[in-house]
């Protein structure tokens, strides 16, 4: 292991500096969002006199308590469904050599390509004629569908770079290709699948118009609709509508906080021999 | 051997998840359709505050009724009702707009079939004679108006004071008002021009003086194909809107402040008003220290005070579902919306004017100017909203960003408005 | 979540047998991974996206303008007519502009981030959470962030203004010639901790003993960077550069919440105008016909691209 030595230290400074540059909006954002309403001093001078009224305002006026519960829910079950079948998809797409499998990955990557636009209205119908509209199950059928491509690319991607001994020597220990893909490939994946999860629940999160759409006329709500909501609602009250803002940001970050050791420490080992 | 079981609960646990991804799980206690004590509703979230207090009366009077009522900013709104009403998902009752050129306008959505006939409720008689070619379509009613706005000065009173101004009359006693806000550190309008839609206002507040005054007609002889936008008043508008810029009227780099720093600005005094609809209104004052006195007046764009026109039109409005479900209730619900007191109370949280005038209506003291423009019909209705497709007012709304970046003259925005009008 | 997460985490199996490996290869050919493991990705992918942006993308080929059932068939057009449209071309120009900006950029920083990380500093969890924290919010959410920093008296002008810099100052986004500069910034500021991550991920495969023992031989850093760390990268940096690019190409929320395509039409790209287009100038028709081109443009850069990166691998 190397040491810390200057040249590290002259590094920690320098990187430190990059950090509070990139972190300089996010300060003005919870700066604002603990000022009273009425203090118009400048959007960079720290608040003299903090509160945290704005959140529970926001939290009370948005109705954020059941969106969260809706936005949980939806990003798990789609993020377990998302994983399993994508790692799946990518094991033939990076291992088999055939020719198949170069247009399969193909067929895949167009899901990237094609803007949103185009199945908007087509897929919209077909949830529609299967009665899921109003409910979160339409998000989660949505997402599941929309996300196969990311995330079968991150997948297969990254599994190309990871030697194939280890499931051959499964495979010879009389291993089924089931079997071998779950003991075997999976944990090998637990990098990846970390990325995968994480920047998929980042936009299933966030996405703000398909659950507007899909859950218009239900009580059901996610976090991001109303956030909005009140943003259209409180326009001009900017120390508000930031602290809404800071809450919907708050749970996602926390669980990449969470993850972000297992996804940086669990890599090397697994990639050694 | 731990690791096998591990992987095999987290298939079980995918495997109930991806039946939740099929069709043939019914979710419990939601369903999209409405049922019969339900109607939904949906509405642009600037509405919000005032139809939820309808919708809370409406709920009182009738035990059992449930309203549920989904608000969204204008674009998402427009797009998710365009969407639904495509798809026969719509919901019962929704915001409308009155007249044309907007993909939520009355002109546009009732053709299709999407709106319930509205002329023989009770109400629809009531409608006055100037809200009429915006609320009708080949001789129908298809919506409820609502409220009925202006488009004019919304000025802080002390703040007028500080600079030492009074309010004008006159077009010289405008630039007179901008020389007198520059002097005192201030601007006597704020603009937020970087905000598509705040762009037209001006001129809109302007053309109904320099095209209207003298060419009442001039909306039917667009029509007719016997005037165009270039050879018209709007030139002028357009000319004395660059005027009052280079003045130094208007807020500093107006294509880079938004709505929300232009109603900051007259909020913290910065401005003496905004040229803005009466709806506005609510939001200045919530950016403003408490007691603030706010009033309107109309922006003269003449030396003759007689000649002065205001913008006024009606605002929102609420169209019943063609296809909806449980129609009786829906048309249950705005013909309640249409009663005096509770469209009375609707215009009042929405600082706007009830769009069918009743006597139980007691204005604000402050918008006051814009009834009585009304009741001299002195009022010309929103120029986009007699225009024959959206397009028209996206023009304008670019055109003007153009003009103020300096890419473009007033004759270059308007042949181009001409060009797009006579297209459809 | 996290037990989701705890439960696929088993530890990796470790012990291979390498004298294991020439038998399994004779035994390659017995379907170790078979092709059916694709089957309900492909349903998915297939009902959600795939059918219905076919479906989707016959509305090209007709008039209809998003409402109603009057509709009929016009052959090639709305493709014509998008020759026509200066809005179109423009909009074309300013997508590929943005997108060549964030792209690069995006990955530069990316990438020095995720190597100024992957150290020994003592920061390093914290700044990787920190630098990542944008690319976890909506992007309407920084989008109005930054909507409110950039106004003319807003946060970055006061910023320039404190430290004596006052010279600086810009109007942001009101300035047609600086305006889509400015957006493609907030889009590199949300999105390097974004390419950071995957950089850093792909970074966890480079052995630390590689980069120690070319330190040992003297080998200067942009040298170890580019004979150890670079080739190793090369997953990470296919998947980085793929997703900003058909990020860029698609770019929409922090255009249309900024500036909605303006002053005049100077930040408007592919997408606000398939936007407004479809929902705004009852046009849906034409607006897919759009999409239609947007979609074939990304799909041939990033063949080109995607062919390229796999020569340069070859030749690595």
């Amino acid at each position: 292991m190397s040491r810390y030595t200057r040249k590290t230290l002259l590094l920690e400074i320098l990187m430190i500096a990059v950090g509070l540059a990139f972190a300089f909006p996010i300060y003005v954002l919870v700066n604002l969002s603990v000022r009273r309403a009425g203090d118009t001093s400048s959007p960079i001078a720290p608040t003299t006199s903090p509160t945290l009224a704005n959140y529970a305002d926001a939290w009370n006026a948005a109705g954020l308590a059941g969106a969260l519960g809706n936005s949980i829910a939806v990003t798990a079950i789609s993020l377990v469904v998302i994983i399993l079948v994508s790692s799946l998809a990518a094991y033939p797409l990076a291992r088999a050599t055939a020719r198949w499998s170069r247009w399969a990955f193909l067929l895949f990557a167009l899901g990237l390509l094609l803007p949103a636009q185009l199945a908007l209205i087509p897929l919209y119908q077909s949830v529609r004629d299967l009665g899921l509209l109003g409910t979160v199950w339409s998000l989660v059928l949505f997402y599941c569908g929309l996300q196969v491509p990311f995330s079968v690319f991150l997948y297969a991607g990254f599994l190309r770079a990871i030697p194939a001994q280890y499931e051959e020597a499964a495979a010879i220990d009389g291993c089924g290709p089931v079997r071998t893909f779950f003991s075997v490939v999976f944990p090998l994946l637990r990098p990846v699948t970390g990325t995968v999860a994480i920047l998929n629940a980042i936009f299933i999160w966030n996405d703000f118009l398909t659950p507007l759409l899909y859950l218009s006329g239900s009580p059901q709500q996610t976090i991001p609709v109303a956030v909005f909501q009140f943003v259209g609602q409180y326009v001009a009250d900017w120390q508000l509508v930031f602290a809404g803002l800071v809450i919907s940001v708050v749970p996602i970050l926390l669980v990449y906080f969470l993850m972000q050791k297992r996804i940086i420490q669990g890599f090397a080992g697994g990639l050694k021999g | 051997m731990k690791r096998l079981t591990l992987g095999a609960s987290c298939v079980l646990v995918a495997g109930v998840a991806l039946a939740g991804c099929s069709s043939t799980v019914t979710p419990p206690g939601s369903t999209g359709a409405s049922s019969g004590s339900t109607i939904r509703l949906s509405a642009v979230a600037s509405d919000k505050e005032a139809i939820e207090g309808t919708i809370a009366a409406f709920e009182k009077a009738n035990p059992g009724v449930k309203v549920q009522a989904t608000f969204a900013d204008v674009d998402p709104y427009q797009s998710t009702l365009r969407t639904q009403l495509s798809s026969g998902t719509a919901p019962d009752v929704f915001f409308a707009w009155p007249g044309n050129g907007n993909a939520g306008a009355v002109e546009v959505l009732a053709p299709g079939g999407y709106m319930e006939d509205l002329s023989n409720r009770p109400w629809a008689a009531k409608i006055p004679e100037g809200l009429k070619q915006v609320t009708q379509v080949d001789g129908k009613t298809w919506i409820t108006p609502t409220t009925f706005t202006g488009i004019g000065v919304i000025y802080n009173k002390k703040t007028l004071a500080d600079v030492g101004g009074e309010v004008p009359t006159t077009w010289t006693g405008v630039l007179e008002l901008c020389d007198a806000a520059k002097a005192k550190g201030k601007v006597a309008f704020a603009l937020g021009n970087q905000t598509p839609w705040v762009t037209q206002l001006v001129d809109y507040a302007l053309v109904a003086t320099t095209v209207y005054a003298n060419s009442p007609n001039f909306d039917a002889d667009m029509a007719a194909g016997k005037a165009t936008f270039a050879g018209s008043g709007w030139k002028t508008a357009m000319e004395k809107y660059l005027e009052m810029n280079k003045r130094g009227c208007f807020s500093k780099d107006p294509l880079g402040t938004s709505f929300e720093s232009a109603v900051a600005q007259v909020g913290k005094g910065e401005a003496v008003g905004v040229v803005q609809v009466t709806a506005v209104a609510t939001q200045i004052k919530e950016a403003s220290p408490a007691g603030a006195e706010l009033a309107m007046f109309a922006l003269p764009a003449t030396d003759n005070p007689d000649e002065t026109r205001m913008p006024g039109a009606a605002g929102g409005a609420y169209a019943v579902n063609a296809k909806s479900p449980n129609k009786e209730l829906a048309l249950k619900f705005v013909d309640f919306l249409a009663e005096p007191a509770n469209m009375n109370a609707y215009a009042t949280v929405a600082n706007a004017a009830p769009a069918i005038p009743n006597d139980s209506f007691t204005p604000d003291a402050a918008f006051q100017t814009l009834i009585d423009h009304q009741q001299a019909g002195k009022t010309a209705t929103f120029m986009d909203q007699l225009w024959p497709n959206p397009k028209v007012q996206q023009v304008h709304l670019t055109g003007v960003q153009d003009l103020f970046s300096g890419k473009a003259t007033p004759d270059e925005v308007l042949a181009e408005m001409d060009e797009t009008y006579k297209s459809g | 979540m996290a037990d989701t997460y705890e439960a696929t985490a088993a530890p990796p199996a470790t012990g291979t047998s390498t004298e294991a490996a020439p038998r399994a290869r004779a035994r390659r050919s017995r379907g170790r991974a078979p092709w059916w493991f694709m089957i309900p990705a492909l349903i998915l992918y297939a009902y959600v996206v795939l059918i219905p942006s076919v479906r989707g993308a016959g509305y090209a080929f007709t008039d209809w303008s998003g409402l109603g059932d009057a509709m009929s068939f016009v052959g090639l057009e709305n493709f014509r007519k998008i020759l026509d449209d200066s809005a179109a071309t423009d909009a074309l120009v300013q997508t590929v502009l943005i997108t060549l900006a964030i792209t690069i950029v995006q990955n530069l920083i990316g990438l020095l981030l995720a190597l100024g990380v992957h150290t020994q500093i003592k920061s390093r969890n914290f700044l990787r959470v920190l630098l990542f924290a944008p690319a976890v919010m909506t992007p309407v959410v920084t989008a109005y962030l930054w909507r409110y920093m950039y106004a003319p008296d807003g946060a970055i002008n006061g910023l320039f203004e404190a430290v004596g810099l006052g010279g600086l100052a810009q109007n942001w986004l009101g300035d047609p010639d600086i305006a889509l500069w400015s957006v493609a910034a907030i889009v590199i500021w949300q999105f390097a901790g974004y390419s950071m991550v995957i950089f850093l991920a792909g970074l966890q495969g480079v052995p630390r003993e590689l980069h120690e023992a070319a330190g040992v031989d003297g080998a200067g850093a942009f040298q170890r960077f580019w004979h150890i760390t670079r080739p190793m990268l090369a997953p990470a940096i296919t998947i980085n550069l793929m997703l900003s690019l058909i990020g860029g190409f698609k770019i929409f929320d922090q255009v249309y919440v900024t500036t909605g395509g303006g002053p005049g039409h100077s930040t408007e790209t592919l997408s606000t105008l398939i936007y407004k287009n479809a929902f705004q100038f009852d046009e849906y028709a034409y607006s897919t016909a759009i999409a239609v081109v947007l979609a074939v443009i990304v799909a041939a850069v990033s063949a080109v691209q995607y062919r390229g990166l796999q020569q340069q691998k070859g030749a690595a």
